[in-house]
């Protein structure tokens, strides 16, 4: 059974980038954020496997919503998609529950990786 | 397609949209320096541009995007506060981004962004070494807006030649430009639509079919409708005028070694292009009087206990259907005396009395009063204020002066948001409704026949304190009908204030005031020119409007006749 994931970005360009990277490694796109606040009710909606997290959003951005998600759900298992120069900001998303990162732009390969061993 | 091809359409689409979201929001944080909202945004926008193009391995506006951020991550930290200069920068920066971001996804040559990235690195650098220095200079030079308007037309305006990109499906693609007069064709072809409207009314009412009365009265309400698209699509941001204003206060305070603080303010605010346009001059016109004659050196304000630097002030805004602009400075104001000892000397003014603020612009506004050179000196003002008043006038706009001594100076200009729609007084004249632009009117009353005087040949009537010269609208536009009224019953009267002088007409009956839509109107050749284009009433009827201009220079043949249009 494919994994179900949960993509969070501002960028539609970076949505789709994250997606093509997931599909082609069976995972299950079941929803797509644009904000925060959006992410944190799809979450609930939607309870998937994995959350992509982009870090800079307009509504709340993305270590609120980090924070929230881990509120409702300690379990949750979130990637930050970080852009460079953004050490700072990921440490933070870390301490509130992120479990790792990957800095744009992305390498399919260390994506993929990323997100293996975060499932495994 | 290919994916590559997917990403970099993604690409251009969404970075066209955050490019012009960065200049909206600079425009706004330039106008507002505090508003968080702006600043934010500006950096979500650029940051998301540079995560998007490091992803495409478009190198070279990942970086410049980066240095872009940089800068307002300073701002956002409140390690640096907004002025004029970093808008400057960014605004170039953002620029320059578009640039890069429309050679990349075209595949052409590349700009090379280096000298912009290092003015951007340059100004954080700076941000340790001066702190003090750096408020100091940003009073001196308020003006520090070098590209300002360059870059901010080329983002969000009218789109120049070759920047509009097929392709590039971003907001800018959606936008053409038209020709004004297009939009004057297609506003009096409207107008036209309104008066079939009210002959369809009619013919619709005496069928008494229900039906047809209804499918009337919606294609009325589309018409008016229509009437208000029209207007609104020949409305424009007065910054498209406005940007060039700073370096042309700090060019003038340089030029006169005074230091000026500039603010404008209201620079959203949009504005019939024509309007625009006309009122562009006289705002050149104030604002260099206001450093030139406004403000005082930086000796004398040190002495009257002032800043160094003068303040000056111009701000638009929206009042209902009016516009407002003030041009404002806190500078020496008008020294009443001298003004008016220089117009008795000049003979422009008799007898003594107190003057009003107003009375006083009247003054200085006359043509005769601007050409004595030492008048400037003396009154702190009075270059070619006539041209000023005649501009704004010319819109159907008027020109108030608030002025205190040692305290400031104002000039508040209102006028109509566009010259298509007009305030004016509805007469009747001979069974025919007439318009006057209220800006003109200064007084409805009611007058005994036996009030008008005789001399000069001509009629007279005191209008307040003064003697008026009466002109009959009746008889002027038609003599059998004009005779009727011509008894000593009770006078409609109407004063009349053009330039400097006042004028009083005679009509049969008030109808109140009305905003109206004027439609230019085609003078038959050789017919006297008292009209200046035609309004359609709301019952569908035409009405003339009267251009009161022509009527004051009328005068000096009481006997002449004009035809009735109708």
């Amino acid at each position: 059974m494919s994994r179900t994931v949960l993509i969070v970005d501002d960028a539609m360009f970076m949505r789709t980038m994250i997606a093509d990277i997931l599909k082609g490694a069976d995972f299950e796109v079941v929803g797509e954020a644009s904000s925060g606040v959006e992410a944190v009710q799809k979450y609930r909606e939607l309870k998937p496997d994995l959350v992509t997290m982009d870090i800079v959003m307009p509504d709340m951005g993305g270590i609120d919503a980090v924070r929230e998600i881990i509120k409702e759900d300690p379990d949750a298992r979130i990637l930050m998609c970080s852009a460079m120069g953004q050490q700072g900001l990921v440490v933070e998303a870390i301490q509130a529950g992120a479990r790792d990162f990957v800095v744009k732009p992305f390498q399919p390969s260390r994506v993929l990786e990323a997100v293996q061993r975060l499932l495994g | 397609m290919s994916q590559q091809e997917k990403y970099a359409e993604l690409f251009a689409a969404e970075a066209r949209e955050h490019l012009a979201e960065m200049s909206r929001a600079l425009v706004v944080l330039e106008s507002e320096p505090g508003d968080r909202d702006s600043l934010d945004a500006i950096f979500r926008s650029v940051h998301t541009i540079k995560g998007m193009a490091a992803a495409m391995g478009y190198e070279v506006a990942a970086r410049l995007a980066h240095a872009i951020e940089s800068v307002l991550d300073e701002l956002r930290q409140d390690r640096r506060q907004v002025d004029s200069e970093v808008i400057d920068l960014l605004l170039d920066g953002t620029d320059q981004l578009e640039e890069v971001v429309v050679a990349t996804v075209e595949g052409e040559k590349l700009p090379d962004p280096a000298v912009t990235i290092e003015r951007l690195v340059l100004w954080r650098l700076a941000a340790d070494q001066a702190d003090d220095a750096e408020d100091s200079d940003a009073d001196s030079e308020p003006a520090e807006t070098t590209a300002t308007s360059r870059s901010k037309a080329g983002a969000i305006g009218p789109v120049p030649a070759g920047r509009g990109r097929p392709g590039l499906g971003g907001r800018a693609d959606s936008r053409v430009r038209v020709d004004i007069r297009r939009l004057d064709a297609l506003m009096n072809l409207i107008g036209e639509l309104a008066i079939v409207r009210g002959r369809l009314r009619a013919l619709a009412a005496e069928t008494g079919l229900n039906p047809l009365q209804e499918a009337v009265e919606r294609a009325g309400g589309l018409i008016s409708e229509m009437q208000s698209e029209v207007i609104e699509s020949r409305m424009v941001p007065v910054w498209q005028v406005f940007d060039r204003f700073p370096r042309l206060v700090r060019d003038a305070a340089r030029k006169l070694d005074k230091e000026v603080e500039f603010e404008m303010s209201g620079k959203n605010l949009e504005l019939d292009r024509a309007l625009l346009d006309a009122i562009s001059d006289p705002l050149v016109h104030l604002l260099r009087n206001a450093v030139d004659h406004g403000l005082e050196t930086a000796a004398q304000r040190a002495k009257a206990g002032k800043p160094a630097a003068g303040r000056i002030e111009l701000a638009a805004r929206r009042e209902k259907s009016r516009v407002i602009i003030e041009v404002s400075d806190d500078g020496r104001g008008i020294d009443r005396d001298a003004v008016l000892k220089q117009a008795r000397a000049q003979g422009l003014i008799d007898g003594d009395g107190t003057t009003s603020d107003q009375e006083l612009f009247r003054i200085m506004a006359r043509p005769g009063f601007s050409t004595v050179e030492n008048v400037t000196e003396l009154s702190g003002r009075g270059v070619g204020l006539n041209v000023v008043e005649d501009a704004i006038r010319g819109l159907g706009g008027s020109v108030e002066l608030q002025t205190e001594k040692g305290v400031g100076t104002t000039f508040r200009m209102e006028m109509p948001v566009t010259l298509a729609i007009l305030r004016a007084l509805l007469v009747e004249i001979g069974g025919q409704v007439y318009a006057i632009p209220a800006t003109f009117t200064r007084e409805s009353i009611e007058l005994d026949g036996t009030a008008v005087a005789r001399a000069h040949g001509r009629e007279w009537i005191r209008w307040r304190e003064d003697r008026v010269p009466l002109l009959r609208l009746g008889r002027l536009f038609d003599a059998e009908r004009g005779s009727e009224v011509d008894s000593d019953d009770l006078l409609h009267v109407v004063a009349l204030e053009f330039g400097s002088s006042f004028l009083a007409v005679s009509v049969d009956r008030f109808l109140g005031e009305e905003e109206i839509v004027v439609k230019p109107f085609a003078m038959p050749l050789g017919a006297v020119p008292v009209f200046s284009g035609a309004t359609v009433r709301p019952n569908g009827l035409a009405a003339l409007v009267i251009d009161v201009g022509s009527l004051a220079r009328w005068p000096e043949e009481p006997d002449a006749r004009i035809p009735l249009a109708s």
